[in-house]
This record gives structure tokens, sequence and C-alpha cells, in this order.
């Protein structure tokens, strides 16, 4: 027992911080977060007999955590952001016409934390999670496409629509906060 | 080349495709390039800001680290086909008691490590409470939230109302508001199960349900359809001064 404790401490606490960041990726509220991070350990805990040692207890964790989050949207009846095949396609070349940010880099930095969180937040389900597990955890397509359950290349549209929608909500904050001029 | 695509840019921030030349020619290509990586980059850094409460950690521990994760149950083959039948049909009826039993047990013990969770988040966010000098405001509030008036404390007994929220139990939104006793902050949690559900037993010298877990002690009274479960690392008696009030 004990030994199984100190097992599940190194392979599965020990990600608590990143488990927890991705469950606020998802539902943007502390105590929601709070909520959800403490059903997935204890899923995690019941079913540490099923896990592989020395496969990606992260990835493991965060499966663990998505089936958790689909759950309780569907308990909530809030769930079906589901995302039609054709705007999965990623063929488009970059419109040219497309606004793009000349100082992106300064402009993020008027950012606060928790305005970045908060329009991550607003994204589509589908998208958030994706999102985060590309750019926070810096995963790989295959890896994040592996949790998710979809292929590769719906990995990729997801972030590259997700980072197209998260750029707008930014915008939005920018205007809002004059860092850029209202149109 | 023609311009970058989409794919192109996600292939490239993953490294797993070089800059192409015409993104040095392409000003339009550089740019976007650009913004995706910075947008990757500021995003990357403002979750670096956030950690998990120490209550969380405390949580998770009374749910799961008390109780030994579920081990396989190894059946043995029987040599004729009847003995395993027979077999089979006693494990059947053994599981299906042992299953349930198992469920149950998990289920409180998640329930009481989200109760303690709740206490130890009120500790360590005081800002997420409302406040409002007369608790009967905080019920008004509460209400609002959740459609359901809680029964608040008497402040005229050396109580202090800290605040009011509403908070997450097991996926449902309930009302809890933390008070200040003379032993120490105890956090009321209006919950819709019974308080057997959350595996509390019955302690006949306090005249109501009482738990330990291994960071909190937790009792509970029924008011009307409502449970009010008192969490605290406090002793049992002193989480009972507080509901004895509730249910004058």
């Amino acid at each position: 027992m004990a030994e199984n404790t100190q097992s599940f401490d190194e392979t599965a606490l020990v990600h608590l911080d990143v488990v927890f960041r991705a469950a606020m990726a998802l539902c943007g509220q502390r105590d929601v977060a709070d909520d959800l991070v403490q059903t997935t350990f204890v899923k995690a805990w019941q079913r540490f007999d099923t896990f592989r040692p020395g496969s990606n207890a992260k990835a493991w964790l965060f499966q663990i955590l998505r089936n958790q989050w689909i759950d309780q949207l569907r308990r909530r009846e809030v769930a079906g952001s589901s995302v039609p095949l054709e705007e999965d396609r990623v063929d488009e070349r970059v419109q040219v016409t497309e606004t793009v940010w000349s100082n992106a880099h300064d402009l993020l930095e008027n950012f606060a934390d928790d305005q970045v969180i908060r329009a991550l937040g607003r994204l589509p389900e589908d998208q958030r999670l994706v999102l985060y597990l590309v750019d926070v955890e810096q995963m790989s397509h295959k890896d994040v496409a592996e949790i998710v359950g979809v292929a590769v290349g719906t990995i990729k549209s997801r972030t590259s629509r997700a980072r197209s929608t998260l750029k707008q909500e930014l915008m939005e904050y920018a205007r809002e906060m004059g860092f850029v001029d209202r149109r | 080349m023609s311009h970058l695509s989409k794919e192109n840019i996600e292939d490239i921030l993953q490294g797993r495709m070089p800059e192409p030349d015409h993104v040095r020619e392409c000003h339009d290509c550089r740019a976007s390039l650009e913004e995706a990586r910075a947008l990757a980059a500021r995003l990357h850094s403002a979750f670096g800001s956030l950690h998990a409460g120490s209550g969380l950690l405390a949580g998770i521990r009374a749910a799961t680290i008390e109780k030994p994760s579920v081990k396989p149950i190894r059946i043995h083959t029987y040599r004729r086909w009847w003995s395993s039948v027979a077999a089979a049909a006693v494990i059947l009826l053994c599981m299906v008691p042992i299953g349930l039993f198992m469920k149950t047990s998990s289920q409180v013990r998640a329930s009481q490590g989200a109760l303690s969770g709740i206490h130890h988040q009120g500790l360590e966010h005081p800002d997420r409470f409302f406040h409002a000098g007369d608790p009967n405001h905080m019920a008004d509030h509460l209400e609002k939230l959740t459609g359901q008036r809680p029964v608040m404390v008497c402040t005229a007994k050396g109580l202090v109302v800290v605040g009011c929220c509403t908070c997450t139990f097991m996926g449902r939104e309930v009302a809890t508001y933390m008070v200040t006793a003379k032993a120490g902050p105890i956090s009321i949690v209006v919950l819709p199960e019974s308080p057997a559900d959350v595996g509390l037993e019955h302690d006949e010298t306090l005249g109501m349900w009482t738990a330990t877990s291994r960071c909190c002690r937790l009792a509970a009274i029924q008011l009307g359809d409502c449970t009010y479960c008192a969490v605290g690392d406090v002793p049992h008696a002193a989480l009972a001064e507080v509901l004895a009030q509730l249910a004058r």
C-alpha cells in the first residue's frame, strides 16, 4: 500500500500543477478546476493498476482529465460544440488581407496573465485543450491527437483555428483597453 | 514558393519543417509566423504563473491515498464446464455486492475529499467569498445563485461569518459559507445528499452525523431536504456546536 502510494506520488501527483493548468484552460475557474482535478486524480488512482510503467503519465492524466470534463459537460447538458468536418481542413493559404499584428510581441506584453487565460477560456470547447497542449505543454501534434482521439491533421487545423480565435479575443480586449484603435 | 499554409506554420512551430527561404522574402508570411510564435509564447508564459493550491493536494490525498487502488481478481479455470459455470455464478453473486461496495466506498472517499478541499480552498482564497455584514444578506446572495435559501448561523452566539460563495461539489454547484468559531474556522456546505450518502455515520452522543478524514473532521445534520455539513480542522464537538445553532 505504502509502495503503491509512493509510486502514485512519483508517477501522477508530480504532475498536479500541469493537470491543474490544463483544467484551468478547460474551465477557466479555479473552484471548478479544483473539482475537476480532484476527480481526475481519484479516477487515476482507481485505474493506477492499468497504467503501464514507463509510458507517458502526463498524457494518461490529460486523457482522464478530458474524459472527466466531457462527463461534467454532459451532466450539465452544455456539451456539444463539435466542429463540422469541413472546417477541419487546413489547406487555405495565409490570407494576405487578414490583419496581422506588426508588433505582436509588444502588444501581447500589455495583457495580464489572467486576461490571456480568460481569452483562451472563451474558445470553443474542442479548441481550448488542443491549443493548451500544443502551445503551453509543447506536446507534439501526434501525442495530442492520441489524447483527444482524432487525426493529426485535425489537431493541426484546430490549433491553427484556435490561435486565430484567441487572437480575435485578445484584439477585442486590446480595443476595450485602448492598446489599439477602435474601428 | 507560394505563401505558407496554416499547416506549414503549425509544422514550423513544432520544428517538423524548416523555415523556407520564402519567409525571408515575404513580409506577410514572416509576420504571420512571428505572430503565431508570439501568441504561443504569451500563452505559455501566462499559464506559468498558475499553481495548484495546497488545499487541492490535501483533498486529493484524502480522497485517494487512504484507499487502496483496485486490484484485478484472478479466476482459476476448472476442468469440468459445469464447475466453471457454478464458480462463475458464485463469483458473480459475490462480485455484485463487492463491486457496489467498492464503487460506493470510492464515491464516499471522493465526497469527503471534496468537502475537505472546499474548506481548504476557502482558507486559502478568502477573496472568493461574498461578504455582507448581515448574514441574511449573504443568505439572499446564495438564494439568488442556487435558488435555495440556506439557514445561516446566529452571529450573536460569538460566531463570525467570514463570507459565502458557491462551489462545485462532485460536479454540482452548492452553497457554502465559512464561520470563525472559538475552535477555529469552520465551513458549512449545503448538500442535497443525505449524510449517509457522503459516508457520515450517526453519532448517538452528539446526535448528528460525523466522519474524520485525513485533514479535516466533518459533522452534519439534515434540515428540510438539505444536509448541512460542517467541515474543519477542529474537534467534532466544535462542529456540533455550530450545527446545533442551525437546528434551533
